[in-house]
């Protein structure tokens, strides 16, 4: 914007403020990466010790969280850092985090493609990864589980309320659209109208499809949630 | 415009009848509403939900050709106005909101960090200083209309810190602050 | 003009400062309308020349229209400066209010140092009498000091009439240690009889009056 008057002079400051503070600000990005990469340098060469002294792990895994490293990115799977168990462990804790933050958008089903490719987009876990962490978690009985449906679509329930075989097959349905609906179902897999009704009425229910009624005056779609992360995939 | 991806997912136009997705859903719109606000600086909307300023239908999107319904709208307003994201511009009608993507209390503190920095103390400071001035450039209040600019300058009146000055017309027009 | 139930004063000279921010405010929204007029026009001229680009200097509307903006440009030259004059003019009003209330510090300042000094007036009569104690004061000391050292000849005098005390006694021992062998000789006994009334001068004066007697002698003095 053009000024006039004596803060017209202001103008040129300005510009020079922020390429000032730009430079800045990329010296200390420069400065945290390196001290970042440093520390995790360090987390392999005394891998060790830290497996060893509990203390001295913990409060080394505090320093780390603190200036925004993931503890992911601390574990190596091949050179066994830390341990095993606790690269594990770490994904569990954050299974269930991600759980219970989109639990109310999604009714606590979520592909384990999206949880690999959206959540943990800035660590190198593997689908096989999540899958093992599940197992260790199926341990404390929290209700996690996964399903699979046609026969390559991995699903993570969070919910301890078990999918009918019904509520599988609409899932099933949707992971091709994104949506299902009562014809859809009608003439894809036979259904009566009224089995079809009560699935998706009780997915609805239970808060594991979205409900559009808004698709050109027709019937009424049934959307699954997952579709808001699989648009991401599309821009990127 | 930077939408979040739920804003191109088909049924967060409906309102859901499940009551635990529609309150996510509502959160959704809140996010949505108050993010293109602050990106935009878009500062009042109507109680159908049209920005004043700017000639922008959030609640139409016509990639995916879905509109959110009028009554659907007012809740989502209503609920806004419940967590004090939005108030009423006038004390009379409620037919107009200011919207509040910072508090109130935020932006009173805001100005008073301007008043303190461009070394504005204890002179008189007009509105149009405050917020259309070349001094305020740059300022995230640059451009706030007037009722929101009023209703910000007089918590710091209650504050201690100011005293307003009215023209003949009874509307604010000048503050000073000490 | 509105003054709300506050504290703080609005002032003669803020009214003013008011009246001057705001035609300030209007010359300042007055350059910016202009100056998108001009970018406008500008702009307007611009596309005009490129749908005429062999006749434009011929063509009237251009030639209208770039005058139009030049006289926007004077315009606008004369309302910077304008502006400028205006935000000077507040800076020298914002600075004298400023030296004012220097000057006010000044004048309380002031008031207060001969207020003050006023407080001083009979600063003679209280220096002099405040010498005279002092000087008091000080011949108090100075008996007070040979009190102190009148008690110490007073020891003195007892440690040497003890000393002779002593030499007497021992002196009549050796006596009566050499008398013995021998007889008793009527020489000894005037001698005895010297020594006692050295004693009776002695004893009658006692420690306390001697004490006053020496005291007493320099403050009549005084």
């Amino acid at each position: 914007m053009k000024r006039f008057g004596v803060s017209a002079f202001d103008a040129t400051k300005d510009t020079y403020d922020s390429t000032i503070l730009q430079r800045q600000s990329k010296e200390y990005e420069q400065q945290l990466k390196l001290f970042q990469d440093k520390l995790i340098q360090f987390a392999k060469q005394h891998n060790e010790e830290l497996g060893l002294n509990h203390e001295f792990k913990s409060k080394f895994m505090k320093m780390c969280n603190s200036i925004g490293i993931d503890p992911l990115n601390l574990f190596d799977k091949d050179r066994h850092l830390f341990s095993v168990d606790d690269y594990y462990y770490e994904i569990c804790v954050k299974l269930i985090q991600i759980c219970r933050d989109i639990k109310d958008i999604n009714g606590g089903i979520v592909s384990l493609d999206e949880l690999q490719k959206i959540y943990f987009a800035q660590s190198n876990v593997t689908i096989e990864d999540i899958e093992k962490s599940v197992q260790m978690l199926s341990n404390l009985d929290g209700g996690f589980e996964i399903f699979q449906i046609r026969d390559h679509l991995k699903f993570l329930r969070s919910v301890p309320n078990e999918l009918t075989s019904d509520q599988a097959k609409v899932l099933e349905v949707c992971s091709v659209m994104g949506y299902a609906s009562i014809n859809l179902l009608h003439i894809n897999l036979n259904w009566e109208r009224v089995r079809c009704k009560a699935t998706l009425d009780e997915m609805i229910a239970n808060g594991l499809l979205w409900m559009d009624n808004q698709c050109g005056g027709k019937e009424i779609l049934y959307w699954d949630p997952s579709w808001i992360t699989r648009s991401i995939d599309i821009q990127t | 415009m930077e939408f979040p991806p739920i804003y191109s997912f088909p049924p967060l136009y409906t309102r859901q009848p499940n009551a635990v997705i529609r309150n996510k859903q509502i959160d959704s719109w809140i996010d949505i509403i108050l993010s293109i606000s602050k990106q935009q600086s878009l500062w009042e909307i109507d109680s159908q939900g049209n920005f004043i300023q700017q000639s922008i239908s959030l609640f139409e999107n016509k990639d995916i050709d879905r509109t959110v319904s009028p009554l659907f709208i007012k809740e989502i307003l209503q609920r806004m106005v419940k967590t004090q994201k939005l108030v009423a511009r006038d004390d009379m009608s409620d037919s107009t909101y200011c919207i509040l993507w910072k508090n109130l209390d935020s932006w009173a503190s805001l100005m008073l960090e301007w008043f303190e920095t461009t070394n504005k103390l204890n002179q008189v400071v007009t509105i149009y200083e405050l917020t259309s001035g070349d001094e305020s450039i740059g300022w995230e209040f640059h451009s706030m209309p007037d009722p929101l600019v009023s209703k910000c300058l007089n918590l710091l009146v209650k504050r201690g810190r100011a005293t307003m000055l009215k023209d003949e017309y009874n509307k604010y027009i000048a503050i000073k602050v000490v | 003009m509105g003054q709300k139930g506050s504290k703080i004063k609005i002032t003669e000279q803020d009214k003013a400062v008011l009246q001057l921010k705001q035609s300030k405010d209007s010359i300042h929204k007055y350059t910016r309308r202009t100056s998108d007029l001009i970018s406008h026009e500008k702009q307007e001229l611009k596309i005009l020349i490129q749908n005429n680009p062999k006749n434009y200097k011929e063509n009237k509307k251009i030639r209208f229209l770039l005058k139009r903006v030049h006289y926007q440009e004077h315009l606008l030259d004369q309302a910077s400066d304008q502006l400028i004059n205006l935000e000077n003019m507040l800076s020298n009003i914002e600075f004298k209010l400023v030296e004012k209330q220097f000057f006010e510090g000044l004048k309380n300042g002031n008031s207060i140092l001969t207020k003050l000094n006023k407080e001083f007036a009979n600063v003679d009569e209280v220096l002099d009498d405040m010498q005279e104690q002092m000087a008091y004061q000080d011949e108090i000391n100075e008996t007070l000091a040979q009190h102190v050292s009148g008690v110490n000849d007073y020891e003195d005098e007892i440690d040497k009439e003890l000393d002779a005390m002593e030499n007497e006694l021992m002196g009549k021992q050796k006596q009566e240690q050499e008398a013995l062998p021998n007889m008793p000789s009527v020489g000894r006994l005037p001698e005895l009889e010297n020594t006692k009334p050295k004693v009776g001068d002695f004893t009658p004066v006692k420690s306390p009056a001697n004490k006053e007697q020496q005291g007493q002698e320099p403050a009549l003095l005084a």
